[in-house]
């Protein structure tokens, strides 16, 4: 009626038989109960594999969701940790590259800021050195001087020391007579009053001076300087300090011959 | 044989149900492995597919026992879940794992093999 009463052979189930196969089992009063409605080998065989068979299909599902579910979930310790390592050179390297990247963007962005500071320092250096050099028209504080002849003549040498003396009390642009004072600038005797840079000039001589007026007064007119010898060989001068003189006049300076810039240092 | 004709037509169906009861407690419950069962729990699945071939085969054999069916089940599954848990312990899990798949995979063709000839007489 039953395989139970098969006794003869030993490798019964191929996953496993254990000799106690043959044996006959001991009633067990549990399963009793419910062999009451089925038949009672069958029952409990049934049951039996049904339990274990459901126990199998849940696992199965489990184990099915979960490697759907996480592709790390099935890996063991050591494959993760290689995995965790691939994962954090990645990110190391991607990180250098950002670090060089970054370093760049740095670097381009303070070459055009530098490039552009150069710009101003250019410009800048463009407007003082063109009124310095006289190639800029000028404006600001400073003297209106003038000065008249009386019955002798004023010599090229005593209006030179006038500039001489204004350079030094630090003025920063010059004009006599509509004439822009520059380095190369030099006073000759003439006939009729004096010439300047080739250009013949007579008294009165007007001096247009831009630099610190509270300066540049008392240096010109400091005792045995270039106004007293003036006023003293019978000259007139008036010396006026102005909070605004204006020099229109402009000079071209020449492109230098001999000299060239030394780059080195 | 009149009993396993017998037996075969009232043994399938109730496991049948056991089964499908399983996986859809699988479905509707959607439980998470705990994290130590994880590396266990798909070599025990395997395990117990041979285990459930087995017991097959030995339905078909006219020799079904359900002590040996149960007894074959929870040892093939702890003794997988065993060598897998020694092989992680030597530090060779991986290829122990690999080697009990092997196995059982090897076990559930012939398993297969045999249920075939019963089945199709080939």
């Amino acid at each position: 009626m039953s395989k139970h009463e098969e006794p003869d052979d030993a490798a019964a189930s191929p996953a496993d038989a254990p000799s106690t196969e043959t044996a006959p089992r001991p009633p067990m009063t549990a399963w009793r109960r419910v062999r009451g409605a089925w038949r009672p080998r069958a029952t409990r065989a049934q049951i039996l594999a049904a339990i274990l068979c459901a126990v199998l299909g849940f696992a199965l599902v489990v184990q099915l969701r979960q490697t759907q579910q996480d592709e790390f979930a099935g890996l063991r310790q050591s494959d993760l940790v290689r995995i965790l390592d691939d994962v954090n050179r990645r990110s190391d390297a991607l990180e250098r590259e950002a670090a060089a990247l970054r370093e760049t963007e740095f670097e381009l962005q303070s070459g055009s800021d530098s490039q552009r500071a150069a710009i101003e320092l250019a410009e800048q250096n463009v407007a003082v050195q063109g009124i310095l050099s006289g190639r800029l028209p000028a404006e600001g504080p400073g003297l209106e001087i003038t000065i008249v002849e009386g019955t002798k003549r004023i010599t090229a040498a005593r209006l030179f020391n006038v500039l001489e003396e204004l350079r030094n009390a630090g003025a920063e642009a010059i004009d006599v007579n509509g004439i822009r004072m520059v380095t190369s600038s030099y006073f000759t005797d003439a006939d009729q009053g004096v010439v300047i840079d080739g250009i013949p000039v007579s008294a009165p001589y007007r001096w247009s001076v831009i630099g610190d007026p509270q300066t540049l007064e008392p240096a010109i007119a400091i005792p045995g300087g270039a106004m007293a010898t003036i006023t003293t060989n019978g000259g007139r001068t008036t010396i006026q300090q102005k909070t605004l003189v204006e020099i229109r006049s402009v000079r071209e300076p020449a492109e230098p011959k001999y000299a060239t810039p030394d780059v080195g240092d | 044989m009149v009993t396993s004709d017998y037996s075969m037509g009232e043994y399938n169906v109730i496991p049948v149900f056991g089964l499908l009861i399983g996986i859809a407690a699988g479905l509707f419950l959607e439980p998470t492995v705990p994290v130590y069962l994880q590396p266990y729990l798909p070599i025990a699945v395997v395990a117990a597919l041979d285990a459930l071939f087995g017991g097959l085969r030995a339905l078909l054999d006219g020799m079904f026992d359900d002590k040996v069916f149960l007894v074959s089940f929870l040892s093939n599954v702890v003794v997988a879940a065993l060598i897998v848990f020694l092989g992680d312990q030597l530090g060779v899990g991986t290829q122990l794992s690999t080697g009990v798949v092997v196995v059982l995979g090897i076990r559930i063709f012939s398993n297969a093999a045999a249920i075939r000839r019963h089945l199709f007489k080939a």
